[in-house]
């Protein structure tokens, strides 16, 4: 193969996990539950499930009551192997009455791994400081079996503070090496800034002779901090070290009046107050975990006039960004934090940069991360696809609640799919359309997907095809036409995708995951042959989303056109980067070949070159550890560059030879794809 | 209305009676006193107050119904030339009434999204007026007389006046109950007129039964939003002295 491609080190500027040869691994098997009434064998799984409850290697984490169906219960279980919890290993469960209706998760079965770790935990605490180039925060790190696609990992997952970031870490249980880490803080990348002087309600308390923005209506606690600009006491309250006090609660304009002229302020309590009613009389649902968590806002974490000076990673977190953090404040209840923003000409010259609370629909957003991370999680496995579904629901709901308060439209304070119009003005400058994703530059198809990239940029296939299921239309790639159920029945789509997301999708979920649980939630909520399961099932079709159940292979993204500069040694001109996704269906795959074919202009064979398994392990790690193994359900990447001999046009095409979990030997390949020159 | 047809009625009814009277005798009396009873009619009146509530005004429409009333009425006079005579009298009343209230209260957390709420609240008045009088006693038989009279009135009315309502509500606030109406008592004065006529039938040479209507009116403002209309038609009758 020497000289027709070489490996690219990164894809793109996607987070790659990290890990060394040196780290312990084992093996072990994953197996994918997606059963319902209708599609699996349902029973056995149930069956399964109570074993597992039984022998105490399945541990109810929550139990809900169905806020839509009266007489539904919604298990959470996470999986332990001798008491020591599996990273995605988790089931969600539906039961009716009437027994059983659907179980969704991923259970890991034969995890041959010594549990025994090497490092002590204050060991590991220091471990996690180094990996993440912070100071430890939190309680004691917690023992976990971190399943890679390498195989499964003892690991310790702990949390150490950056200075600006709180990051999730999971370091090697006997060596310390960093195996994975990701921020806490759940950010929107965007920019903004200040009010568009619209007249809003603000539900205030009296206190010590002025009004602060403390909701008193609510049933649950939603207030309002201004932090005054004082980044040193916001990053300290974040990283749990300093309390929260009264006197950081915003507070009305002049002493003893109830009038408030903040925009900042006014619009981050205002929208969360409008999110919490969102939630509960569209879904039934009582605040972020449906027990009304306390939800506290952060407002005015920097001073404008400090942004001349203030770091890149600063100005990225708390001036142009609004983020969720899981886990943030003293109680580790978690936070929402909005950026100061940035007025034209203080960063860019020619847009206005609003305060991120700004918007109804960034600012849903966000506290839809809080919905995610106190039902389905889907955090921090960019590995996986969980962290773009993440955004997905996000921006899903964020648009939703949009359209629950304002009337559709295209000026400020209006609903549209254009996520964060209001941020800036011009409008949207920075914003992500749903509806047409190409327009903002990201994907409307799996095809198109950026795997191990930024979890925004991937969000848009998910939530084009809401877009799709709501409002119909035809998908720019594919040319698959999806009848939607009509603006006017929105509700049946928002309802089937926000009851997936917090009583159906586990944390490890997929993007398959998402379809068979949305389907299903429509065929729950409003019947099978429904209007709302056709339009979702047409919609995941339209862009793209099957179901995983068998391996696949992509070549991404679509590499029609050469790569503008050599990206190899190779003389031969010209040279294409191409991305290679091969993907597991149900069960664990250890390739063992992979055979590459070039193919020249005229279609004939130009070249067949035979790859061995330590060659797939070498080239495909770009959104993992190089291995052998693809994990059921997950995907082994990598980028490569490629040329033609000289043609300048032809294809190529790559097929896997692997063995899965019974030992049988399977075959897939990605589609052949066409090169040619600019 | 009707009722200022009914005592227009009377008035010409009982000037068509005293026509021989006039022509019998003078009215030879130094005074007189009559201590009455009275029925005033129902009346209505209306009222709309914009209080502001969760930071935006409500709307509180409040219609007061006045039923027949019960009142007491006291004057005396003295004859000041031949038939003319001078009085002053002073009627009172005072009564609950019922105010039907209906209003649309803002929701605390939405402009322009008002909730209805509807329902009764107990307000009181009570009414005093002083009436100076010319009065002209017509003779009509031995044991009968008739008095027209006319003149200013001094009115002072006292009214629980609806400012806004009480609510219940829970969360999400999307709709309400009328609780209670939320009421303000006011006072104030002011001068109109009174007409009417009165007719006696003595029992003894001094003391005798008596019956007469009486219109009275003037408009009152209780405050800058709310003027009533005080006095009205009424009807009674009682005792009658001569002197």
């Amino acid at each position: 193969m020497s000289t027709r491609f070489s490996l690219l080190v990164r894809l793109g500027a996607a987070s790659v996990l990290l890990i060394s040869a040196a780290t312990a691994q084992a093996q072990g098997r994953s197996t994918t539950l997606a059963v319902s009434r209708s599609v699996g064998d349902l029973r056995s799984a149930d069956q399964a499930v109570d074993a597992m409850l039984r022998d105490r290697t399945l541990v109810v984490r929550d139990v809900q009551r169905d806020t839509l169906l009266p007489d539904r219960v919604h298990e959470r279980l996470d999986q332990y192997v001798r008491g020591v919890r599996i990273v995605g290993g988790d089931v969600t469960r539906q039961t009716a009455p009437d027994g059983t209706v659907s179980v969704y998760g991923t259970l890991h079965t034969d995890v041959s791994l010594n549990l025994t770790p090497a490092l002590s935990g204050e060991a590991a605490r220091g471990a996690i400081a180094r990996a993440a180039g912070g100071e430890f925060s939190g309680s004691s790190p917690e023992l976990v079996v971190l399943p890679l696609s390498d195989g499964y990992h003892l690991a310790y997952l702990g949390q150490a503070f950056t200075g600006v970031e709180l990051m999730n870490v999971y370091v090697d249980a006997n060596s310390g090496v960093s195996l994975q880490q990701y921020s806490d803080f759940v950010t929107e990348i965007g920019h903004g800034k200040g009010t568009y002087g619209d007249d809003k309600k603000v539900s205030a308390k009296p206190f010590s002779g002025t009004f602060i923005a403390d909701d008193p209506l609510r049933p649950a606690a939603l207030t309002t901090y201004d932090m005054k600009g004082n980044l040193a006491r916001t990053v300290s309250a974040l990283n749990r070290l300093t309390a929260l006090a009264t006197s950081d609660v915003a507070s009305a304009s002049a002493a003893a009046s109830n009038d408030w002229s903040d925009g900042a302020v006014v619009d981050a309590h205002v929208y969360a107050g409008w999110y919490y009613d969102f939630l509960y009389k569209r879904f039934g649902r009582h605040g972020l975990d449906n027990r009304d968590l306390r939800m506290p806002m952060l407002t005015h974490p920097v001073r404008i006039q400090d942004i001349g000076t203030a770091s890149a990673s600063v100005i990225g977190t708390y001036y142009l960004n609004a983020f969720f953090c899981s886990t943030c404040l003293t109680d580790g209840r978690g936070a929402m934090v909005f950026g100061e923003g940035a007025p034209r000409g203080t960063y860019y010259s020619n847009v206005d940069v609003k305060p991120f609370s700004a918007a109804l629909d960034v600012v849903s957003h966000e506290l839809t991360h809080g919905v995610t991370a106190n039902s389905a999680r889907l955090n921090g496995f960019q590995y996986s696809e969980a962290g773009a579904l993440n955004e997905a629901f996000s921006d899903m709901f964020g648009i939703s609640t949009s359209f629950f308060y304002q009337v559709p439209g295209s000026g400020p304070l209006q609903a549209s799919y254009l996520l964060g119009k209001d941020l800036t003005v011009p409008a949207g400058a920075f914003a992500r359309s749903m509806s047409n994703p190409a327009s903002t530059g990201d994907p409307d198809h799996y095809l198109l997907r950026f795997v191990g990239g930024d979890p925004h940029y991937n969000s848009t296939i998910a939530s084009h095809a809401f877009y799709l299921a709501i409002e119909g239309g035809t998908n720019r790639t594919s040319g698959q036409t999806v009848q939607g159920v009509g603006a006017a029945n929105r509700e049946q789509i928002e309802k089937s995708f926000f009851r997936a997301l917090t009583t159906l999708m586990p944390s490890s979920s997929t993007f398959a995951t998402t379809r068979v649980t949305t389907i299903q939630a429509a065929r729950d909520l409003y019947g099978a042959g429904s209007a709302a399961e056709r339009a979702i099932t047409q919609a995941w079709d339209a862009v793209g989303v099957q179901e995983r159940t068998a391996p696949t292979a992509t070549i991404l993204p679509n590499p029609n056109s050469p790569a503008a500069t050599a990206c190899g040694t190779s003389p031969s001109r010209p040279q294409w980067v191409i991305g290679v996704t091969a993907s597991a269906g149900t069960a664990n795959l250890r390739v063992a070949q992979w055979v590459f074919d070039f193919y020249d202009h005229t279609g004939a064979i130009q070249e067949h070159d035979v790859l061995s398994a330590a060659q797939f392990a070498q080239f495909f790690n770009a959104c993992g550890p190089g291995s052998a193994n693809i994990l059921a359900q997950t995907d082994a990447c990598s980028a490569i560059c490629i040329n033609l001999s000289g043609d300048t046009s032809g294809a190529a095409q790559i097929t896997f030879t692997a063995t899965d979990d019974a030992g049988r030997s399977v075959v897939f390949a990605t589609p052949r794809t066409t090169l040619l020159a600019k | 209305m009707l009722s200022i047809r009914i005592a227009a009625i009377l008035l010409i009814g009982l000037a068509g009676a005293s026509a021989p009277a006039r022509a019998q005798s003078a009215w030879t009396d130094r005074g007189f006193v009559n201590v009455s009873g009275f029925f005033q009619p129902s009346s209505s009146f209306s009222n709309t107050v914009q209080p502001t509530d969760f930071a935006e005004p409500s709307v509180v429409d409040t219609t007061y119904k006045t039923g027949s009333v019960p009142g007491f009425e006291a004057e005396g006079g003295a004859r000041l030339w031949r038939n003319l005579a001078i009085g002053v009298g002073v009627s009172w009343f005072s009564k609950d009434t019922a105010g039907a209230v209906s209003a649309q209260v803002p929701h605390p957390f939405f402009f322009n999204k008002p909730r209805a709420v509807s329902g009764d609240a107990n307000l009181s008045r009570d009414e005093t007026a002083v009436h100076l009088e010319a009065l002209w006693m017509v003779p009509l038989a031995i044991r009968w007389q008739l008095a027209l009279s006319g003149g200013p009135s001094w009115f002072s009315v006292h009214q629980d006046v609806v400012s806004d309502v009480a609510i219940t509500q829970t969360y999400p606030y999307d709709s309400a109950t009328f609780a209670s109406a939320t009421t303000v008592h006011r006072s104030a004065s002011k001068a109109g007129f009174n007409a009417g006529a009165d007719v006696t039938f003595l029992l003894r040479p001094r003391v005798g039964l008596g019956f007469g209507v009486m219109f009275s009116h003037a408009s009152v403002p209780l405050d800058d939003t709310l003027t009533v209309d005080a006095g009205g038609a009424h009807v009674g009758g009682g005792l009658r002295v001569r002197f």
